[in-house]
């Protein structure tokens, strides 16, 4: 048999070109207001969760126990990821408790539904800065729905476009 | 209509899904399928938890991309993605590592940042096998058929074997198919026992050719043996020829028994989707790629917008939107299913306007 003096990752190598697409990383956020208090909820995939090392356990099958228990470390990296700022001072944001979260079908994949409050001091001007995920893939996208301070619109966030609304000078 | 097109996403009709369970009356995920191969995965992921070094990282990576090529498993592809932002580079970086990120540069055909990182290996060894060996993909891929074959030329002096079925593979994208049809065929038949690995790549070759030349049954005959094996895109290739002909039973009977078949790329699910319209076995497949492909839509994804137009052209009929991703993808991709792919578009939509 014709075999090879090189490294096993030549493999890798003898196919054809990928014509074909790989999963993309898709993420939903809903920015609401209620009872003079902004809302958000963050749909996203427990895969992209565990892509990101941000569940405390790093297998391939994961119950719904470890992913509440992964609370602490789900929160740290919204808290860093994800901003809402109003006239350039950030808004507190606090994750509720797991007992709040939920899991959604979307597209064949399960995600985690989690709710966040931010407390921007009343000021009407907000501006969402998100930076999540990004690190784990190129393709990871937010969709968005923003409906606060009287605009009602829906945006996609990529890596290249990461401010809603963007305010050009 | 994209707040409308948002709403949709939500609406469609829901489907089965296979990654969750219950087990001790507790809800559990399945992340991504098993990959086959798992026990030095394992071994590597155990050592990962203890003492995490490149080295490691770099193996792991490795394994997690030949694994995701596999239909089906292509969300590895991400988990290795991931292992390599974790490498720490140092000044003397590793030649795998460029390697790897290469390939990944390319599945994502981002080709010019994938050159760059081969230009690198080229630095230190002018004559790499590997690098020379994705670069003359990716000229290939961008259809720059006299830089593939300088790529090729650094095999000459390393390996004749690889350098001769380099050359014939570019000799066919130069228009002389029949020419590099029969010296590959010769090629081929002197090595009857080859490495798997090689025997996939030569046979896909063998296979396109046979195509071009209008052979679409022997192009499918070579693609069998070794389609158990075979990285998706060749499954891709495999379903086509097969639609191509009007066998959409192979095709639907095959790829729905895959254990795998809720996670497959869009692109092979699309083929699936065609194959159950075409045999009214339901709208099971169908409208799991209707809510996909309006996802991709949504997120204006230009990368791999072939899918896009396939289903354009082939599923949900529009010559419009086909001919408005086709160019996309050809913007990027030159193969000659992307130009095959473009043409059938324009043909469609004057055909329409015809109409």
């Amino acid at each position: 048999m014709r075999t090879f003096f090189i490294s096993v990752i030549i493999h890798l190598f003898f196919v054809a070109p990928a014509a074909y697409a790989h999963k993309f990383s898709t993420a939903y956020l809903d920015i609401s207001e209620k009872n003079a208090q902004i809302q958000l909820l963050y749909k996203v995939a427990i895969h992209d969760l565990a892509s990101a090392n941000l569940l405390s356990e790093q297998t391939n099958q994961i119950s719904w126990k470890q992913i509440t228990a992964s609370y602490e470390s789900i929160a740290h990296y919204i808290d860093s990821q994800v901003k809402l700022n109003s006239e350039g001072t950030p808004c507190a944001l606090v994750l509720l408790p797991a007992t709040t979260w939920q899991v959604q079908h979307i597209q064949q994949q399960p995600y985690v539904l989690l709710q966040i409050t931010a407390d921007c001091s009343n000021n009407p001007l907000v501006q969402l800065s998100y930076n999540a995920l990004f690190e784990t893939g190129h393709s990871h996208k937010l969709l968005l729905s923003w409906n606060i301070n009287n605009l009602k619109a829906n945006a996609v966030l990529a890596e290249d476009e990461r401010i809603f609304p963007n305010v050009k000078d | 209509m994209f707040s409308l097109m948002y709403l949709l996403l939500f609406l469609t009709q829901p489907v089965a899904v296979d990654n969750t369970k219950l087990v001790n009356d507790e809800v559990v995920f399945t992340l991504k399928p098993e990959l086959p191969t798992n026990q030095e995965i394992d071994t590597l992921l155990e050592i990962m938890r203890t003492n995490p070094t490149n080295n490691v990282r770099l193996r792991l990576a490795s394994l997690y991309i030949q694994g995701s090529k596999l239909p089906g498993f292509g969300d590895w592809f991400h988990y290795a993605e991931s292992l390599l932002m974790q490498y720490v580079p140092s000044d003397t970086t590793s030649i795998d590592y460029l390697l790897l990120l290469s390939d990944i540069k390319q599945q994502q055909h981002h080709f010019s940042e994938s050159l760059h990182l081969l230009d690198q290996v080229f630095q230190a060894q002018p004559q790499h096998i590997q690098a020379s060996l994705i670069a003359a993909r990716i000229h290939l891929a961008m259809h720059n058929t006299d830089l593939a074959q300088k790529s090729c030329q650094r095999l000459l002096s390393q390996d004749i074997f690889l350098f001769s079925v380099c050359t014939y593979e570019v000799l066919g994208r130069k228009g002389e198919w029949q020419t590099a049809y029969e010296a590959l065929y010769a090629l081929h038949a002197k090595y009857y026992e080859l490495e798997p690995a090689l025997d996939i790549w030569i046979k896909g070759i063998l296979s396109e050719q046979a195509e071009q030349l209008g052979h679409i049954r022997t192009a499918i005959e070579w693609l069998k043996p070794v389609l158990d094996k075979a990285p998706a895109s060749l499954w891709l290739k495999w379903a086509d020829l097969n639609l191509d002909i009007s066998e959409a039973d192979i095709v639907y009977e095959t790829l729905s028994n895959l254990k795998v078949v809720e996670s497959l790329e869009d692109s092979l699910l699309l083929r699936l989707a065609i194959a159950e319209r075409d045999l009214k076995r339901g709208e099971h497949y169908q409208t799991i790629i209707h809510d996909r492909m309006r996802l991709r839509v949504i997120r204006q994804d230009t990368d791999h917008a072939a899918d896009l137009a396939h289903y354009f052209l082939r599923l949900k009929y529009d010559p419009k939107l086909a001919l408005y991703w086709a160019k996309i993808n050809y913007q990027s991709a030159k193969e000659p299913d992307d130009k095959k792919l473009l043409v059938l578009s324009e043909q469609a939509l004057l055909a329409m306007k015809s109409e």
